[in-house]
């Protein structure tokens, strides 16, 4: 009980209030915006949080994130442009929604059942969290090794592109993680002589080359989106208790899918809504109508995605094993302020913990009023012209990066890997699957390394705790699917068409 | 398709110089595990998966690009040339470098300016509208990052007023 006090006096604090409030508008400002995506958001909020206390720190990067995953849901809903990727996977079911003169309805269901899949998330993270940090106690080297090998996989078999392509981009962004000192050895590998990299690519600025520059890069190519038409929006939140009443099945499934694949190291919010629209649509009494502006998928795939943000938290904060790519950078923003990630971080720091889990309920509660006057003010701010947005993102890309070191090497780091995230984004590999080993490099190989050395190069050991076995056979199998799935098409004969 | 070949050669050759890189590492003495085993068996890994990309295995399993095209609208004008495409993605890096290397000599007010200018220019926005989100991104920009975060932007010829 002291300890949920103590969480109470954390986050009232004022310094903390104003970032919660500061923060989810910046989030829904550039969530609503097509081409800026949760994760950029994300990651060109992080400079910031090294000027605030750890739990404003944390505050910001949670409420920032939420609302932009909402958000992301406006300019699909009247532009069918998915404002994020977690949005895409609806985007057409609510654009035909706005064609049916129903944008009310539409963007109501995705505020609504976001902010109650983000509680139903929160109470999840909240449950889960302190069980499976009990159980991650007992955890070895080995055990770590597998799960944070299981985190990359997940990684590859979500990414919905080719699954080798999605192992290669993992396999690069472990081999980033190389280069530098950091390593069991300590030894300076790959830094081809140049000082700066001796303390390894900083994460940050290789998250926003990748994620905000290549996307400036991108714009530069594209044509100007439609601009929207002005209408006035009726009630936001009629009919949506109506709904909540008509499809409780499928918000609880939503929301237990979205739990679900959040917590699972390596998949997140899209991924999560890309299920659920598919579960829901097949399980669905009238799956004819999806697709033609049907509330029912709207209101299971809003309900999971927003429950996988806060889950994706789950294994973040108890393995320091990202579920996503935002929480991959809030696991950089957690070890700056000291709240290192691990089963321990429920005693040494509990207060902490109980103060996250206040903050999402408050971010998700608040989400509902703010989200009303954004969807009021979206006709304005999606008239903004993406000359003048890109251009200012990319200065932000700059002076962020900077101010991450205060080290004009980290803006030559945001370049060089705006590139790379932009070439690899044309030949079909998955960008967040490069970031995950990016992360997750150092960990990956100081576990294997010591479970090597302590195992005296036998790889028997690796499978003999039971634990480990378990996270083994899963580990692999997870590897072997994309073979299993090839080699079913081909037995299946050629006049198989391709997936679409 | 020949993006795929490009691609798993790529990646095949990183696996090469990472492995080719890390026999040239030092062993850690005593030990037979030394810093070189983790690049090597990624290296192995990308070797093995450029191959395979190059052989266009996979290549079924990709989602085809998801076109948005805007239904009411009217159609989107035709791509520009090559040579032109390429110039104008590399327009933010460039410009990013052009941050890197002049920013001590010129000042941040100056360099943002220019970034901002050159970057709404060249996405369309009217001159002068461009000049004036120039002249106002760049000092709001400084006051937030210089003024209330106390990030040391470089001064160069025009130092901030404030």
């Amino acid at each position: 009980m002291d300890v949920l006090i103590d969480a109470f006096r954390l986050v009232l604090q004022p310094d903390v209030l104003v970032t919660i409030l500061v923060a989810s508008a910046y989030g829904l400002v550039v969530g609503a915006l097509p081409g800026l995506s949760a994760t950029m958001a994300t990651a060109l909020l992080v400079p910031i949080t090294y000027y605030m206390s750890p739990i404003a720190a944390v505050a910001a990067i949670i409420s920032a994130s939420g609302m932009a995953i909402f958000a992301g849901d406006i300019p699909g809903c009247l532009l069918r442009i998915p404002g994020t990727p977690a949005s895409a996977a609806y985007t057409d079911e609510a654009y035909q929604m706005t064609r049916k003169g129903q944008p009310e309805l539409a963007l109501g269901i995705c505020l609504w059942f976001s902010a109650l899949g983000g509680i139903a998330g929160t109470l999840a993270l909240s449950v889960l969290a302190p069980t499976l940090a009990e159980f991650a106690l007992n955890f070895s080297t080995f055990e770590y090794f597998w799960l944070a090998f299981l985190g990359l996989m997940c990684a590859t078999l979500v990414a919905r592109a080719s699954p080798i392509k999605a192992i290669a981009s993992v396999l690069l962004g472990l081999a980033v993680a190389c280069i530098g000192v950091e390593n069991p050895a300590g030894v300076a590998r790959f830094t081809f002589g140049v000082p700066d990299l001796l303390g390894g690519i900083d994460v940050i600025a290789a998250l926003v080359g990748m994620f905000a520059v290549s996307q400036v890069m991108r714009a530069m190519l594209t044509p100007d989106p439609p601009p929207v038409p002005k209408r006035k929006f009726g009630s936001i939140l009629a009919g949506q208790i109506a709904l909540t009443k008509r499809y409780p099945v499928q918000q609880a499934r939503g929301n237990v899918v979205g739990v679900i694949v959040g917590a699972l190291p390596g998949a997140g919010a899209d991924m999560a809504a890309w299920i659920s629209y598919s579960i829901s649509k097949r399980f669905s009494k009238e799956p004819k109508k999806f697709g033609t502006g049907h509330p029912e998928g709207l209101v299971e795939a809003g309900a999971s995605n927003n429950a996988a943000v806060a889950s994706a938290w789950v294994p973040s904060l108890i393995f320091g094993i990202p579920g996503d790519t935002i929480t991959a950078i809030a696991i950089g923003v957690l070890y700056m302020k000291g709240l290192n990630p691990g089963p321990t971080l429920f005693t040494s720091n509990a207060s902490s913990m109980y103060a996250i889990y206040l903050i999402f309920l408050l971010a998700n509660i608040i989400m509902i009023p703010l989200g009303i006057l954004m969807i009021r003010a979206s006709a304005q701010v999606l008239r903004v012209p993406r000359a003048y947005i890109m251009a200012v993102v990319l200065l932000l890309c700059a002076v962020g990066t900077f101010a991450s070191g205060n080290n004009l090497f980290a803006i030559t780091t945001a370049a060089a890997f705006g590139l790379i995230g932009f070439v690899m984004e044309k030949h079909g590999f998955p960008v967040a699957a490069l970031v995950l080993g990016i992360v997750m490099g150092t960990m990956v190989e100081q576990n294997l390394v010591t479970s090597l050395i302590k195992s005296d190069g036998s790889i028997l050991p690796f499978v003999q705790r039971p634990v480990s076995m378990v996270l083994a056979a899963l580990t692999i199998s997870a590897l072997l699917w994309p073979v299993a799935a090839w080699l079913l098409r081909r037995a299946r004969g050629p006049q198989v068409a391709p997936q679409g | 398709m020949t993006s795929d070949r490009i691609s798993g050669v790529v990646t095949g050759l990183i696996g090469v110089a990472l492995i080719v890189g890390a026999s040239g590492l030092p062993a850690m003495p005593g030990q037979q595990i030394g810093p070189s085993i983790f690049p090597t068996v990624i290296g192995a890994g990308l070797v093995l998966c450029g191959f395979l990309i190059a052989m266009g295995v996979g290549r079924s399993l990709e989602d085809e690009e998801v076109i948005v095209t805007e239904g009411d609208g009217p159609a989107p004008p035709p791509p520009p040339a090559l040579p032109v495409q390429v110039l104008r993605a590399a327009l933010p890096i460039a410009l990013l470098l052009f941050y890197v290397f002049t920013i001590k000599t010129l000042g941040f007010l100056i360099v943002a300016a220019v970034i901002v200018l050159v970057m709404a220019l060249a996405l369309g926005a009217r001159p002068g509208r461009a000049a004036l989100l120039a002249l106002v991104a760049s000092p709001l920009i400084h006051f937030i990052f210089a003024s209330l975060l106390r990030v040391p932007l470089a001064p160069g010829l025009l130092p901030a007023p404030w």
